[in-house]
């Protein structure tokens, strides 16, 4: 099927910018259902350098991708090492599910996982755009028998704001730090405010972008502050970034008659920002 | 009250036919998923599902989240008799069932006892409350980690609560009434102790020691389990609890005979309560209580003091053991549960409003982007301090406050909270205005955007 796909891709000679040309000109939504009607709706994942999405669901939601967990070594795994990284799987899955609620479908991507950060480069980006993904994740096992590792996330709506929008967060134990890890469905607010921030959806952005910033910022601070120094200082950069468009967006919102938006109270710069 | 006994009784359910399973016994009948149930009489249920084991199949771990369910379910009831009119309910695969068999999904079972789905054999009743419980485990080396989630609500009723103001109305509602709990962990002696305790509470003994003489309910189970399912729908009765045991009864189908014993229904670990090893079942207790208020509230009637205080006291023990994340959702939930049910209890002292109103402020800096908590937070100070000092003091700040909550949810009911402040704060606002608060013309001017925005709506 895959193959099929790919010489079809080729065979349209659809480039990723030709692609984005399309969307810009009738719209993601439209492009994806048209996509969709003509059974080409992982398009966009035919270009990827990894296998699609074994359970990619319906064009028209949003989605979160969970990809597989998988050991470093890439060798068959023992059962005790399976077992924790389905664990793993698992934990994020049901985390993210809670998080995400109503506003975006966590998807189980099979086999699905990236060589390493550098797979997620704009062609990839735009082909989980064009999916409507807003957030991909994955996790590498290192030492299975002391359980350090790392949690990968793609924030691809935040490619724009913060590129590569891609992190990686070590753990010097993946399970013990699952606990923290619960704290990783901060993200799936965010990057679903940021994508209606996008889509010039000003007013749905703005709840989220809120409820995001104040997530990420439980998560960024105290002494169960997630990840490395760095991890952390770039999630700041991030941090600032959202601010930025929340003011954008709450400014923007405030423009169109009749919206709630109008209520919001300005600082005495002019700016707006979420409640404190 | 539903239940006609003279005096309180609280259901037992089905989860004898669980606590007395054997993994191999696959002629004993266990509740199903796939026939969920709930006692419709009792005000409020509280159904555990198995905790799953997160990594496929695992029997061992299998039988182990079975058995854990079991336990909590014990101990939650155990702390939750004294709130009369109690179910409690749970479930497991049915034998021979895949781990991959969604029927125990907490959605899935759900929707079939809120009656949207048909194959509950009886439904929640309406108006009653509802705690579904269900968790995941994971295995480490020799540890293993435990998540909790749970869900709670009343059949056909909203959780909103309101406020009153010199008769103008505020409504407000908890942030959420989904939540995922911090993992914790448990030690391979801890493991342990889950079978021992499951072992203690196998029986049902003649008197509250775990040395009396007594039965395992297997056979029990089994001889009702043959007489059809309608006999196990009354259940077991709990009669009496003193200290962890509980005294319970039920008709011997095939005997026709009443029989009676007691069940070690909190015996935790080896004496430590299962609640110090996952403070959730703290904040399952106390929303159980919260429910219970809610649905007694709903009836006209009212709970006694100390229970609505018990309520209050478990959900805010919950806060404090949850230190882990303080800044945690469910954290922020337990203090709004906390603060309605002080309210609830007492709506016409000014006391009773004050200690929720703190509550409320509580939860909200928590997470104070949360429209429902901010919400919460003004009405009842407003409430509080109209009904202290016959006006609205820092109206500024609250007009910030209840204006980015309106902005944030952008629904009628929030535009509504906000035309009440401004109508509240017109009653008393002066012309000159303060640094703190607002002129008149400005809550006029504000007040006319309001209620110009809500036309629309």
């Amino acid at each position: 099927m895959l193959q099929i796909r790919r010489q079809t891709y080729n065979h349209l000679k659809w480039t990723t910018g030709g692609l984005r040309k399309l969307k810009q000109l009738v719209g993601a939504r439209v492009l994806s259902a048209i996509l969709s009607i003509l059974g080409l709706g992982s398009l966009g994942q035919a270009q990827s350098k990894f296998i699609n999405c074994a359970d990619p669901g319906p064009p028209e939601v949003y989605k979160i991708y969970v990809d597989e967990v998988r050991t470093s070594s890439g060798q068959t795994a023992s059962a005790q090492t399976r077992q924790k990284l389905q664990t793993v799987h698992r934990f994020l899955s049901d985390n993210l599910k809670v998080s995400a609620g109503k506003n975006a479908s966590v998807r189980d991507c099979g086999t699905r996982f990236p060589s390493d950060a550098t797979d997620f480069d704009d062609r990839e980006f735009d082909g989980l755009d064009n999916m409507r993904v807003v957030l991909e994740v994955w996790s590498v096992l290192e030492d299975p028998a002391h359980g350090s590792g790392t949690i990968g996330l793609a924030l691809v709506p935040a490619r724009p704001l913060i590129p590569p929008a891609v992190f990686v967060v070590p753990s010097t134990n993946l399970l013990n730090s699952l606990r923290q890890a619960k704290q990783m469905s901060a993200f799936a607010p965010l990057v679903l405010g940021i994508r209606n921030f996008q889509n010039k959806k000003y007013a749905d952005a703005v709840p989220l972008l809120c409820a995001g910033t104040q997530q990420l910022g439980a998560v960024l601070s105290g002494q169960n502050a997630l990840g490395d120094p760095a991890f952390r200082t770039r999630q700041q950069e991030l941090r600032q970034k959202i601010k930025e468009i929340t003011n954008s967006a709450i400014k923007e919102a405030r423009k169109t008659p009749g919206t709630t938006s109008q209520l919001f109270d300005p600082a005495s710069d002019g700016s707006f920002t979420c409640p404190q | 009250m539903p239940i006609p006994r003279s005096h309180t009784i609280w259901y037992l359910s089905a989860f004898a036919t669980l606590l007395f399973a054997r993994p191999a016994g696959a002629d004993i009948s266990h509740r199903s998923c796939k026939t969920p149930m709930v006692f419709e009489d009792a005000a409020v249920n509280v159904v555990v599902l198995p905790y799953r084991y997160a990594a496929g199949n695992n029997s061992s771990l299998s039988d182990m989240g079975n058995r854990l369910s079991l336990l909590i379910k014990l101990n939650v009831l155990s702390h939750i008799l004294d709130y009369g009119s109690i179910g409690a309910v749970q479930m497991e695969l049915p034998p021979g069932a895949s781990q991959d068999d969604r029927a125990c999904q907490p959605e899935i079972v759900l929707s079939a006892l809120l009656g949207t789905v048909p194959g509950a054999t009886q439904k929640l009743g309406l108006g009653h409350g509802l705690v579904l419980v269900w968790g995941l485990l994971y295995e480490d080396g020799d540890d293993v980690f435990v998540q909790t989630y749970a869900r709670f609500l009343r059949r056909g009723a909203e959780e909103g609560m309101t406020f009153d103001a010199g008769g103008i109305s505020f409504s407000g509602k908890p942030s959420a009434q989904l939540l995922a709990f911090t993992p914790q962990k448990l030690s391979q002696k801890q493991l342990e102790q889950v079978e021992s305790s499951y072992k203690k509470a196998d029986f049902v003994r003649t008197e509250p020691n775990d040395n009396s003489p007594g039965e395992q309910l297997p056979q029990l189970v089994a001889k009702c389990v043959n007489c059809g399912e309608s006999s196990l729908y009354g259940g077991l009765y709990v009669e009496e609890k003193r200290g962890e045991w509980i005294r319970i009864q039920w008709m011997n189908p095939t005997g026709h005979e009443n029989k009676q014993g007691w069940i070690h229904a909190a015996g935790g670990f080896e004496g430590t309560p299962l609640d110090k090893v996952l403070p959730e079942l703290k904040f399952i207790e106390g929303c159980a209580g919260y429910l219970r208020q809610r649905v007694a509230d709903a009836e006209g009637h009212q709970l006694p003091g100390e229970l609505s205080s018990r309520a209050v006291a478990e959900l805010k023990d919950f806060v404090q053991s949850n230190d882990f994340e303080p800044t945690d959702m469910a954290s922020a939930v337990a203090l709004q549960l906390a603060g309605i049910v002080e309210y609830t209890a007492g709506r016409e002292r000014v006391d009773s409003l004050t200690r929720a109103s703190q509550d409320f402020e509580e939860a909200r800096k928590l997470i104070p982007s949360d429209p429902d908590a901010i919400t919460l937070a003004v009405a009842a100070q407003v409430s509080q301090e109209w009904k202290e000092k016959g006006r609205c003091e820092q109206t500024f700040q609250k007009a910030q406050r209840l204006s980015a909550a309106a902005a944030l949810s952008s629904d009628k009911p929030a535009l509504v909270n906000l035309s009440s402040l401004y109508r509240v704060m017109l009653k008393t606002a002066d012309t000159t205005g303060s640094a703190n608060n607002l002129t008149r013309t400005e809550v006029q001017k504000r007040l006319s955007i309001v209620d110009s925005l809500a036309s629309t709506k």
